[in-house]
């Protein structure tokens, strides 16, 4: 069976979760007995409401008749027409849903375009067009049924990094894109009340990094290491006494999964998403609420308790133990084949 | 309320119709090929220009003294000035390591004004002609491969395994190679690659594909 994943980039190309997922999934798949998966990739600009329609056109034009099977991850990918099509949804494009509030006004155009876009995703995701549709997580599962009214199965994709160990436990990490949706600025506000000689390593670029930067600047103790390589990212991990991963509403949260796969405890909030239901409060880190108050004693419990930040840590693997991407691939492949 | 895609989407084909030519305006059944848009260069020469400001930072490594986050005065004081004697007894090593790191980063500054003056973003360009060269040398093993293959099942049914698996594999980089080939003859100039699918691989269609 030959099975098209079809990914979406943004016009700079996939960087960080997203890129790993793809490709963890197109090899899960590929070791399958039987199945070819091919990435195709689609670009999808959002720049402006424009560009969104044009980016909506190009998957809906994609002609992938020459697969068997299509399985797509994101907006705008599954308005793709194809006979034996399945959806495992990273997210649909968050501005016009649960980020509309905070990121645009509400004007009358405005509202139509959020309209719009809903309406074409519900459309979309609807038998037979989609024969089946499966989310990377139960936050992107109650965001569809909230705006959309699709419901659909998790599934928790694996991990596609390899060669994750435990090492030292040594600084505070918060590997990732540096945008505010990740709110980094929460750990860096949270370790100005931190009076403790605790080690704050940010790797990553992004949109916000200069902001960030400036917030950061004064604290020794803070330093952006830019983007890093796999490897180094592997070795950063290693030796980190805690990750810190505080985002708003996140879709799955690697950053999580990968630190509880090296053994390290998280610090996650309540509103942060995925990462709060993955994180066991008190077993494999804290969930807090979103305050640097919060967040600042839990990096000084750890600073103060690396025996705690191992003992919990050794839990985390344990609590990963379901998610296996030979799971993934069963149930996709089971929809498409049905 | 019932919701028609195909309606939908319809009326956004007329609304970016009335707007003016749009890369997508394809007919549905005979679409173009998904290609990125002109921000995409833009948004690779940004990433690289981050990763240039990330160089620059720790190319002068003769004189980067480490920073002794966390340690105290005490040890600082002494610290300090000891790594600054390592640092001074290394330099006949780390001296010509600086000026390596230099060399490249004014090298690669070069590479984006030059290419910037084509219109394309050396990243762009060079990494698409090191991913045609790769799948060459991947298509060339495969070819050389086949043979064998067809070899060690000249008396096993006539859809052996691993005919069937080398055609899809032939097909799979031709069709790659061919998307990469188009992305390049529009961002560059020059010949797009020295590099061409081999003979008796048809390349059957164009699309894009995120890594080689």
């Amino acid at each position: 069976m030959k099975v098209a994943v079809l990914t979406v980039a943004t016009p700079g190309g996939n960087l960080g979760g997203a890129h790993r997922f793809y490709l963890g999934l197109e090899q899960a798949l590929n070791a399958v007995p039987g199945v070819t998966a091919e990435r195709v990739e689609v670009v999808s600009d959002e720049r402006t409401f424009q560009h969104v329609e044009e980016s909506y056109l190009r998957a809906y034009d994609l002609d992938l008749s020459r697969f068997d099977a299509v399985i797509s991850t994101k907006a705008p990918g599954y308005v793709v027409r194809h006979p034996n099509h399945v959806c495992y949804l990273l997210h649909t494009m968050r501005v016009f849903y649960d980020m509309f509030d905070a990121e645009s006004d509400a004007t009358p155009q405005r509202l139509q375009q959020r309209a719009l876009i809903q309406q074409l995703d519900t459309a979309a995701l609807q038998f037979p067009r989609t024969r089946a549709v499966f989310a990377i997580g139960h936050e992107v599962r109650r965001r569809l049924l909230e705006h959309n009214g699709v419901d659909c199965e998790v599934l928790h994709p694996a991990l596609a990094l390899e060669g994750l160990r435990e090492g030292a436990y040594e600084y505070a990490l918060l590997p990732g894109r540096l945008h505010r949706w990740k709110r980094v600025d929460l750990v860096i506000r949270a370790m100005r009340l931190v009076r403790r000689p605790l080690r704050l390593l940010i790797a990553g670029s992004g949109e916000d990094e200069e902001a960030l930067r400036a917030l950061a600047a004064g604290d020794e103790r803070i330093r952006f290491l830019g983007t890093v390589s796999d490897r180094e990212l592997l070795d950063l991990y290693a030796d980190a006494l805690v990750v810190p991963f505080p985002p708003i509403r996140e879709d799955y949260g690697l950053v999580a999964i990968e630190a509880l796969a090296c053994k390290k405890p998280v610090i996650t909030c309540r509103d942060s998403g995925e990462p709060a239901l993955l994180v066991r409060d008190g077993e494999t880190g804290f969930v807090v609420e979103p305050a640097p108050e919060a967040i600042a004693e839990k990096l000084e419990y750890f600073h103060d308790h690396p025996d705690a930040a191992r003992s919990m840590g050794q839990a985390g693997p344990w609590s990963l133990r379901d998610i296996r991407w030979e799971h993934v691939t069963a149930s996709l492949l089971e929809a498409v084949s049905a | 309320m019932s919701l028609n895609l195909d309606e939908l989407m319809a009326k956004i084909r007329a609304e970016v119709s009335a707007r003016g030519p749009a890369p997508s305006s394809a007919p549905p059944q005979a679409p173009a090929a998904p290609t990125r848009p002109s921000a995409a260069s833009s948004a690779a020469r940004e990433r690289v220009l981050a990763l240039l400001a990330t160089a620059a930072r720790y190319a002068p490594v003769s004189s980067l003294l480490p920073e002794f986050v966390g340690w105290g005065l005490l040890k600082r004081s002494v610290a300090v000035p000891l790594s600054r004697a390592v640092m001074y007894l290394s330099r006949f090593i780390t001296n010509k390591q600086a000026i390596f790191n230099q060399a490249i980063l004014d090298a690669v500054r070069e590479l984006i004004e030059l290419a910037s003056a084509s219109g394309a973003s050396p990243e762009t360009v060079e990494a698409l002609r090191i991913q045609v060269r790769r799948l060459a040398i991947e298509v060339r093993s495969l070819q050389a491969a086949a043979p064998q293959a067809v070899a060690a099942e000249a008396n096993a049914p006539a859809s052996a395994p691993a005919q069937v698996a080398v055609a899809a594999r032939l097909e799979s980089l031709a069709v790659r190679m061919a998307a990469i080939e188009a992305q390049l003859a529009r961002l560059s100039p020059a010949p797009a690659s020295q590099e061409r699918a081999p003979e008796g691989v048809t390349p059957i269609g164009r699309r894009s594909r995120s890594e080689p």
